[in-house]
């Protein structure tokens, strides 16, 4: 058979829209059995998709056991940081002593390095592996204060947990 | 009491007023139903999920959108002509819903059984471009005048592909009735006789009614949306039911020109009678409702035509064919008698 009469055939016989047909109706008659196996989409905040393991988001503070910051105020987090994204504020206490009174990250300049939680002496801030970072307050969601990292150091999944310890 | 209730009723029914409001409720309530499954469907076939929020598995999704239809501002453009533009999504919707007034979806429920009832149908429907066009050229912009001349040219060219596959049909059955093309096909459906022209007017009808891959007149990546560019909340609702009216209008008529009507399938074999068991009314739907299928299945899988590809396809090769098709017809017909 030559190739024209071919190609003439499966013009006439309209075989290539058919095959068209039975991969989407296949598809479809299989999403009705098991719907489970075939369709791809996540319900997103229902079902979330779990961060990589390296995965490097939100900051969070961790606490001693019984409850008072991990922190010392020393300030090398704020003095590595390549962007220039943390600031430590102190305050002198009643005996002396260096007291951390407010700490705050801007989201915006954070490269997500990880620089600061290498650094941190005391193993007091962290990068966890939480990636929505949406807020209700528009400067909640880039300048992240200390009550927030603590809540978020409290509830989630640590990326140093896997990584480095 | 229940008597006068009754009689009441019966009234009702003898005059066709009973018929009238069910068959415009169901027509205005398939329109979220079919939006619902149009999306679930594409989307299965796409391997995703489709709708799922409003209601188990979104199945309140139509009757959502139809809420936020309602809700929203009916914007008029500045440049637009204000009269022509309200009048158009009334001359849209209103030739879809009449078309339905010959449809006989059982032997003893139809509106009206009129002797030309066919001709009525294709003569209806072309108003409804009116609509369209109008749409286009009142809304005073671009998208929407190219949306409204494509669709102008798409219709006339699918007109005559339709109506020249339904005369295959008319020549079997002898009548313009709906109802009696029904009876005819009491045995043998037109579908297999006719097979030519049951694909001749598959295709002309997902032109007819600018569905994919046809949809040029509001294909979404050239024209933004076409004739109903600029229009917004209930007049847009308005195109929109009139879109999903006429798909229903279709395959109604593809179901009863060659698929039976209400007749069950293999009338021909005796065993087969058992079938009639089940009312006509629900084969009718179960074939309009798998025609309507196919339009989604359709959409779901082929792209759409280049312009010029459309009118190739309808001039150079529907039209012929359905030319061909009467002329077989009419000597197998004439040597059978
Ligand atoms: S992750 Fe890097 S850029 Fe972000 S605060 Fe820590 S050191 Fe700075
Ligand atoms: S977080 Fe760590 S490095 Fe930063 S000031 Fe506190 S103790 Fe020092």
């Amino acid at each position: 058979m030559s190739n024209a009469f071919k190609k003439f055939i499966r013009a006439v016989t309209l075989v290539d829209l058919f095959k068209g047909l039975a991969l989407t109706g296949s598809v479809w008659v299989r999403s009705i059995i098991t719907p489970r196996q075939v369709l791809v989409t996540r319900p997103y905040p229902e079902v979330k998709r779990p961060a990589f393991p390296n995965f490097k988001g939100h900051h969070g503070f961790l606490l001693n056991e019984d409850g008072s910051l991990k922190c010392v105020g020393c300030g090398i987090c704020a003095g590595v940081c390549p962007a220039k994204a943390i600031r430590v504020y102190t305050e002198e206490g009643k005996d002396h002593e260096k007291v951390v009174v407010g700490y705050e990250i801007d989201a915006f300049r954070c490269i997500y390095c990880g620089f600061c939680q290498e650094a941190c002496p005391k193993d007091a801030i962290v990068l966890t592996r939480l990636y929505e970072l949406a807020d209700y307050d528009n400067r909640a969601c880039y300048r992240w204060k200390m009550d927030r990292l603590v809540e978020v150091g409290k509830k989630r999944p640590l990326f140093r947990d896997e990584v480095n310890l | 009491m229940t008597a006068q209730v009754l009689d009441m009723v019966k009234f009702l029914w003898a005059h066709s007023v009973l018929q009238i409001v069910i068959v415009f409720a169901c027509t205005l309530m398939m329109v979220p139903i079919l939006t619902w499954v149009e999306r679930k469907v594409i989307g299965h076939m796409q391997v995703r999920l489709g709708p799922m929020r409003v209601g188990p598995h979104g199945i309140l999704q139509g009757i959502a959108d139809g809420v936020k239809l309602l809700l929203k501002e009916n914007i008029v453009p500045s440049g637009a002509d204000k009269r022509i533009f309200v009048l158009a999504p009334i001359l849209s919707l209103v030739p879809a819903m009449i078309a339905f007034s010959v449809i006989p979806f059982d032997h003893w429920f139809y509106i009206t059984d009129i002797n030309i009832a066919v001709l009525y149908v294709l003569a209806i429907s072309s108003v409804g471009t009116y609509g369209i066009i109008l749409a286009g050229w009142s809304s005073n912009s671009k998208y929407a005048l190219l949306g409204a001349l494509r669709s102008a040219a798409q219709v006339i060219s699918y007109e005559l592909a339709i109506g020249l596959s339904l005369v295959g049909p008319l020549m079997m059955a002898g009548t313009l009735s709906m109802v009696g093309i029904t009876k005819a096909q009491a045995e043998h459906w037109f579908l297999l006789p006719q097979i030519v022209g049951f694909f001749i007017y598959f295709v002309a009808m997902l032109a007819e009614t600018n569905r994919s891959p046809f949809d040029l007149p509001e294909a979404e990546t050239e024209l933004v949306a076409g004739f109903h560019v600029e229009y917004s909340g209930m007049r847009f609702a308005f195109f929109f039911i009139a879109e999903y009216a006429n798909m229903v209008l279709v395959s109604s008529m593809a179901t009863v020109m060659f698929l039976g009507g209400w007749n069950p399938p293999f009338q021909m074999f005796e065993v087969m009678h058992v079938l009639q068991k089940v009312p006509g009314i629900f084969w009718f739907f179960g074939k309009v409702a798998f025609l309507l299928f196919c339009f989604l299945w359709v959409r779901a899988t082929f792209p759409r035509f280049r312009y010029d590809q459309l009118m190739r396809l309808g001039w150079k090769v529907l039209i012929p064919m359905a030319l061909g098709n009467i002329l077989v017809t009419g000597i197998v017909l004439a040597l059978l008698k």
